[in-house]
């Protein structure tokens, strides 16, 4: 364009002076715009591939992108390739982008090592641009290579998460069922009937009663039905700078699965936020990967329908069944939470502390510390409130590790009515 | 590479003007100005300071011709803008991906395109400087024109075909 102006006003003092030397001048810009016009690159023909070193990883383990690209066309004098790359990943190693020559039926290769935050990452298609030599003409194609991996959330390893709901399933797992048979944990005693080992017989209660064999009874152990519900919604949780309370949740959401799942029990995860996101329940490592696939993708929302508790799908629930509710606790959640324990569900509550979170960042001054005494005060109340209701409490001072946490807190079952 | 152009524009156009100290020869300091303030852009990498420069010089070279002065000078000092321009240009070009592959060759080929073309220029240029073609004014308007809607069909059909 700048050229073709310069031409056009060389042209035009040319004519109007009626002096040839402006012509002259010209010369060299029309020869310059010339060779250009004549070296301008055909549509590039090109393939494109793409290879991920892993498709999931963890946020400290770097990823390397492979791009492929190959010369189907014409040799290129000047081939521009741009990866279009997430702008939250953090390039470490490597450029996303290549300036080269390519010659027909040649390839070239570039990589790149990103990190990134929880999430799901897709790439889509490298740009590729073709120039002449000097840049005046060029032609962009996006050729699609697609691709995507998870950044799954950490994972933290737990002993051991003691829970006892009613409803136990029919499979054998780690849970007391309170049904006699076969186990560890003594139940109690009946009469012998046939087909009971030996070793049952319980010699004190039988020696009472000469005429009547008595066996021991142990406690069955089944597996249960557990539903982990991830609280998403926006008003619930605390931003520090980068940080965000929410990745505690996640982090303890992801804990909580694989320990339950561990056990040989079926677990099902709901994130309650702008919508709901189910997944559906189920056993063993394909649905741990599951699970991690679903709380690498997980992001807080507002959704007017589920500003309150009471919009919980209940009915995903088996009746009895243990439900898991990770969240840091809105004043109005105990009624809702109160509501599903009057249900019959064994309702137990990991909550990440909003206020030590947010007071880390707060001046220590008499007017934060009542501020913080009394928001303290609110809190116990909630919990008081909730634990008054049979409802298992576990407040989670995030400085501290969870499994630290956990390891006090569930290692063990509290005495319990009912 | 670019900082070597800028001076040799410099110098050729700012000579076209001070040689023979005849009228307007004071215009060379502005030249001199002119490229001073090309080379601090250049140096800053402040965008669209080659164009400036491009079309700074350019005018300043068909300034010189209006002028009378030696025309010679001033197509050397346009085709030295010229080289510079596409120097800065393909640098900034270079120094915006992050990595280059083959870039010996990269360089090398656009270094024998760009000489090869400033060179055919020159000698074009330098010829059509020394030949006289008599032509009526209405046949150098229609040969104008002519030049105009064909220059424009052919960069505009190049543009077309980039998108």
């Amino acid at each position: 364009m700048l050229l073709s102006l310069i031409i056009y006003a060389f042209l035009a003092a040319g004519l109007i002076t009626r002096n040839g030397a402006f012509l002259a001048l010209a010369v060299p810009v029309i020869v310059y715009l010339g060779a250009a016009l004549l070296f301008a690159p055909a549509a590039p023909q090109l393939r494109v591939s793409r290879t991920l070193s892993h498709d999931r990883a963890t946020p400290e383990q770097p990823v390397t992108v492979t791009v492929t690209v190959t010369n189907d066309g014409a040799s290129l004098p000047e081939l521009m390739l741009v990866d279009a790359v997430s702008p939250t990943l953090h390039i470490i190693e490597g450029a996303a982008g290549l300036l080269t020559t390519l010659d027909s039926g040649e390839s070239v290769e570039f990589n790149y090592q990103v990190l990134g935050k929880r999430g799901l990452y897709r790439f889509s298609a490298v740009s590729a641009t073709v120039s002449d030599q000097f840049g005046l003409f060029s032609s962009q194609v996006d050729l699609s290579a697609p691709a995507q991996f998870f950044v799954l959330p950490e994972l933290v390893k737990l002993r051991r998460a003691a829970i006892r709901p009613r409803r136990v399933g029919l499979y054998s797992g780690q849970i007391p069922a309170r049904q006699g048979g076969p186990g560890v944990e003594f139940f109690g005693v009946r009469e012998y009937q046939p087909g009971d080992p030996v070793r049952w017989i319980n010699s004190r209660a039988t020696a009472r009663y000469p005429q009547t064999l008595f066996v021991n009874e142990f406690e069955q152990e089944r597996m249960v039905d557990v539903g982990i519900v991830v609280d998403a919604r926006r008003q619930s949780d605390v931003q520090v700078g980068s940080e965000s309370l929410f990745e505690y949740s996640i982090q303890a959401a992801a804990a909580l699965a694989e320990t339950f799942l561990g056990g040989g029990n079926r677990v099902g995860l709901l994130l309650y936020g702008r919508s709901i996101n189910w997944t559906f329940p189920g056993y063993g490592k394909v649905q741990q990967e599951r699970i991690m696939r679903s709380l690498a993708q997980a992001e807080q929302g507002v959704g007017e329908v589920f500003e309150r508790l009471e919009h919980l799908p209940t009915w995903l629930f088996p009746l009895h069944s243990q439900i898991v509710l990770i969240s840091p606790l809105l004043p109005g959640d105990a009624e809702e939470l109160i509501k599903l324990r009057a249900r019959g569900y064994r309702v137990l509550v990991i909550s990440p502390n909003p206020i030590e979170f947010e007071r880390q960042t707060l001046p220590d001054n008499n007017q934060v510390t009542l501020a913080v005494r009394i928001a303290q005060a609110e809190r116990d109340l909630l919990f008081r409130k909730l634990r008054h209701a049979q409802i298992r409490v576990v407040d989670w001072p995030v400085a501290l590790p969870f499994y630290q946490v956990a390891h006090t807190a569930l290692s063990r079952l509290p005495w319990q009515r009912g | 590479m670019s900082r070597i152009g800028i001076i040799a524009t410099t110098l050729f156009i700012g000579l076209g003007y001070v040689l023979g100290f005849e009228r307007y020869w004071q215009m060379g300091f502005v030249v001199a100005g002119a490229g001073l303030l090309w080379l601090i852009g250049e140096r800053k990498g402040r965008t669209g300071g080659p164009e400036v420069g491009l079309v700074t010089f350019v005018a300043l070279a068909a300034l010189g011709v209006y002028w009378g002065k030696p025309a010679i000078w001033m197509l050397f000092g346009t085709v030295a803008a010229l080289v510079t321009w596409d120097v800065s240009l393909f640098s900034r070009r270079l120094a915006l991906t992050g990595r280059i592959e083959n870039e010996t060759d990269l360089r090398r080929v656009h270094w024998q395109r760009l000489a090869a073309t400033a060179g055919l220029g020159l000698l074009l240029g330098g010829l059509a400087l020394g030949v006289a073609i008599p032509i009526s004014f209405g046949g150098a308007v229609g040969l104008g024109l002519v030049a105009v809607v064909s220059l424009s069909w052919v960069v505009g059909s190049f543009r077309r075909k980039g998108n």
